[in-house]
């Protein structure tokens, strides 16, 4: 059981604010180091116009996160809140300056790190009196972030060597990023670059290379039309605030994250194979094209159509190694993209058929290279068809079907044990009734090559800022992604039970 | 505004004086203070008077765990029933029965990497003991040390001996000389690791009791300090041909905070791939003198 309840006091500009958390035991999937209860975040702070300070837990993230990023996510079970002081300054209009120190959250003890960073904003159209009502927008940014760890002998013995060796270990690891966003009507060009000092630890095998990571995103938007395409590379960015925090899930005691520029599929199918960020190296490239086919036409019917097309394609970096523990490692020419990671392309198209119906019809295509989740094997080609049917039969009365199809290359095996493999077949039923109630219905069920079937049902009830959940069902093993980071889920059967509230 | 500034500028002074250490790298492009030097092989000596079978149990344990003194007194009265045949250490893991009642914590990661490698993490089940790192089926043969013992360490000692050890410590300072002598008694095919650890006994921290209460003044004993190898051990260079001998040498220091009256060194040679353990040797850290009385 994981339960959870957040208070906040507010009294000017003061305000305090502590969360009570019980597991007992941690449900399935998320790490037994959670097992207790107790109060596991608290704050106060005070706000004003021009400042803020926050002492105890808070969270933070400078720029897009290259370096910085403190973040909680319940359903991944992440917190990475920082325990120390935290303030943020705005001494003239369009200047933000953030000042953070502390230790991070690790399950209901904190890291050995220590963290300390700053950061400045300024958007110059605030600042420059006659860029003010210029249709240009400019903000820069730039931030530097440091770990603080004591260097304590690490002896590493060489495998095949007879040896015992000694590593020099950088005490403190500073990472420090630059950046810009830009807007002219609908254009926008945003950039990141960040660089991180030699960070030796258990995920990079100890190598000294420094890291760096870079993040673009163009994009274009005016009414019925918006195309975004984002590029990124990242070379030995994972930083942590421990060289080797015995983590299993390799989520904890992240300082910074890299954002995901993969689309976050909804659909069961599409997002079967989520990607997860590679923060020890990857390049890819993201494209993303919304329009709206005019109503009253050919192509767009009565009511017009939508048409969202995404595709993107993740590389591993083109290595070459020069050494192992205790060197630089490999080096890697900047443009050369490695073996590929992953790569998607999906089509919906989605129209509303009369006053009460909508279909959305999609077609997906996902290429997943098992690597990424530390198998070894065959890439997965799948192919992925869904069809998402919506009828409003009066106001309080919604009925929503959806059925999915998936065939795939990819075959059982039973020494990987990955019950994702096969062709696939799913259907779901779903009914709102009197705006508060919602029953749903659903299976699926892998019918060539695979192993599995998972049917579900759920029930609901919502009123204000409640909403109640029972569900009872198989559910398989697999993996839980957001924005890139990701939760291994353990195969499940029973019945769970959520409520959640706020008053 | 002023408070702000003054923070900032504190802050500032801070990251930026501090804020990244650069390590230069020798000759050969390593980033290592030594390589190679702090262990080497030679021919072995013959082991005489410390030869013999010998058990290593390893018991988890945690301050917040009422019935680890129960198993405390059930490994003692096994120490005065097997001398020094049984070897034991006591780890202190990560576990919510392992956090410190007071200041004083005794855990180290190392300690947690087994626990949770051998599944005690992963049951939380304490205490959890096992012997020689053996199997049942396909895991590891974990079991609650809180009753008789003798039967689980007198089977231990009745399986064939394949290998005679012994170690030394000669301390100066704050630094020890390890040597560990190994005698292979019969041919070894199977790939081999050492591992050298540091215990210490006598160390007073809290403990809660069976009955529930805290007992400010518990005297922990075998209590696990450091592994001086990798965990896994490092690997045995020796061809494991009957009668071959081999002798490791290597340098450790010792941490000013340890009582070194206390620490012991613990030398245990082990199946690189089952982690079985084939025999074990003990001595105290402050003399070069094994602990090993029939």
């Amino acid at each position: 059981m994981n339960a959870r309840a957040d208070i906040l006091y507010t009294n000017g500009p003061f305000s305090a604010g502590l969360r009570f958390e019980a597991y007992q035991k941690p449900m399935l999937g998320f790490d037994p180091r959670y097992e207790g209860q107790g109060i596991a975040n608290y704050f106060a702070s005070y706000q004003n116009d021009k400042l803020s300070v926050t002492a105890g837990n808070y969270y933070e993230q400078f720029g897009n996160g290259l370096i910085l990023r403190s973040y909680e996510d319940r359903f991944l079970g992440i917190d990475n809140s920082l325990f120390g002081f935290s303030v943020n300054y705005r001494p003239w209009d369009g200047v933000t300056l953030k000042g953070i120190i502390g230790k991070q959250r690790f399950y209901w003890e904190y890291g050995k790190g220590f963290v300390r960073g700053l950061d400045a904003e300024v958007a110059l159209n605030n600042i420059i009196k006659s860029w003010t009502e210029s249709k240009t927008r400019i903000t820069l940014g730039g931030g530097f972030v440091s770990k603080y760890e004591d260097n304590d002998v690490t002896i590493i013995s060489r495998q095949n060597e007879y040896a015992l060796y000694k590593l020099a270990l950088p005490a403190n690891v500073g990472a420090g990023s630059v950046r810009m966003e830009l807007s002219h009507g609908g254009w926008g060009l945003q950039a990141e670059y960040a660089y991180k000092s030699q960070d030796p630890n258990e995920q990079n095998h100890y190598i000294y290379k420094n890291g760096d990571a870079l993040f673009v995103s163009a994009s274009y938007s005016q009414k019925g039309f918006s195309a975004n395409l984002q590029a990124k590379r990242v070379d030995n960015m994972g930083f942590r605030s421990e060289r080797n925090p015995n983590d299993k899930t390799g989520q904890m005691l992240y300082i910074n994250y890299v954002p995901s520029i993969t689309k976050q599929h909804t659909y069961a199918f599409l997002s079967m194979y989520p990607y997860a960020t590679q923060t020890t190296g990857e390049m890819g490239l993201q494209g993303d094209l919304m329009f709206k086919l005019k109503k009253e036409t050919l192509l767009g019917g009565k009511y017009g159509t939508d048409i969202h097309i995404n595709t993107a394609v993740i590389t591993s970096l083109d290595t070459s190694t020069i050494g192992g523990m205790g060197t630089d490692g490999y080096t890697s020419p900047y443009f050369g993209p490695g073996d590929l990671y992953y790569g998607d392309v999906s089509v919906e198209i989605a129209r509303k058929l009369s006053g009460k119906s909508k279909i959305t019809a999609t077609y997906g295509y996902v290429v997943f290279n098992p690597i990424v989740e530390g198998h070894a094997g065959h890439l997965h080609h799948n192919n992925i068809i869904v069809c998402d049917y919506t009828y409003k039969i009066n106001k309080k009365n919604v009925l929503r079907m959806e059925a999915e199809w998936m065939g795939s290359d990819s075959k059982y095996d039973v020494l990987v044990d990955d019950k994702r493999c096969g062709d696939w077949v799913m259907g779901l039923v779903e009914y709102n009734f009197t705006s508060a109630f919602f029953i749903s219905l659903s299976d699926q069920y892998c019918y060539h090559d695979g192993i599995g079937n998972y049917p579900n049902v759920s029930i609901g009830y919502t009123r204000k800022a409640s909403r109640l959940q029972i569900g009872y069902g198989k559910q398989r093993e697999g993996i839980v992604c957001i924005g890139g980071v990701c939760r291994q889920v353990p195969a499940s059967n029973g019945l769970t039970f959520s409520l959640t509230t706020s008053f | 505004m002023i408070k702000g500034n003054i923070f900032i500028c504190a802050l500032a002074s801070i990251v930026l004086a501090w804020g990244c250490d650069k390590i230069e790298a020798n000759e050969n492009g390593l980033y290592e203070e030594y390589a190679g030097s702090a262990i080497t092989w030679s021919e072995g000596t013959s082991i005489t008077t410390n030869a013999g079978k010998r058990v290593f149990l390893e018991k988890y344990t945690g301050p917040k765990c009422p019935n680890c003194p129960t198993a405390d007194d059930s490994i003692h009265s096994a120490q005065r029933q097997f001398g020094n045949r049984l070897v034991v250490v006591a780890i202190h893991d990560y576990s919510s029965f392992g956090r410190p009642l007071g200041e004083i914590d005794l855990r180290t990661e190392k300690g947690d990497n087994w626990s949770s490698y051998f599944g005690v993490r992963n049951a939380g089940s304490y205490p959890s003991a096992i012997i020689n790192r053996m199997h049942n089926d396909n895991t590891f043969d974990l079991f609650m040390p809180t009753t008789v013992l003798s039967d689980k360490i007198a089977n231990a000692l009745t399986s064939a001996l394949s290998i005679n050890m012994e170690v030394t410590s000669t301390l100066t300072a704050n630094t020890t000389t390890i040597d560990v002598n190994i005698e292979f008694i019969q041919k070894v095919t199977d790939s081999l690791t050492l591992t050298i650890f540091v215990m210490e006994d006598s160390i007073i921290a809290p403990q809660t009791m069976p009955n529930g209460s805290r007992n400010q003044d518990y005297v922990h004993n075998h209590i696990l300090r450091d592994v001086v190898t990798d965990i896994w051990g490092i690997p045995v260079y020796a061809d494991g041909h009957e009668g071959s001998r081999r002798k490791a040498e290597l340098k450790y220091t010792i941490k000013p905070e340890w009582n070194k009256e206390h620490c012991h060194i613990v030398a245990f040679v082990s199946n690189a791939a089952t982690r079985e353990v084939l025999n074990v040797a003990e001595c105290k850290l402050s003399d070069n003198s094994e602990q090993f009385n029939e």
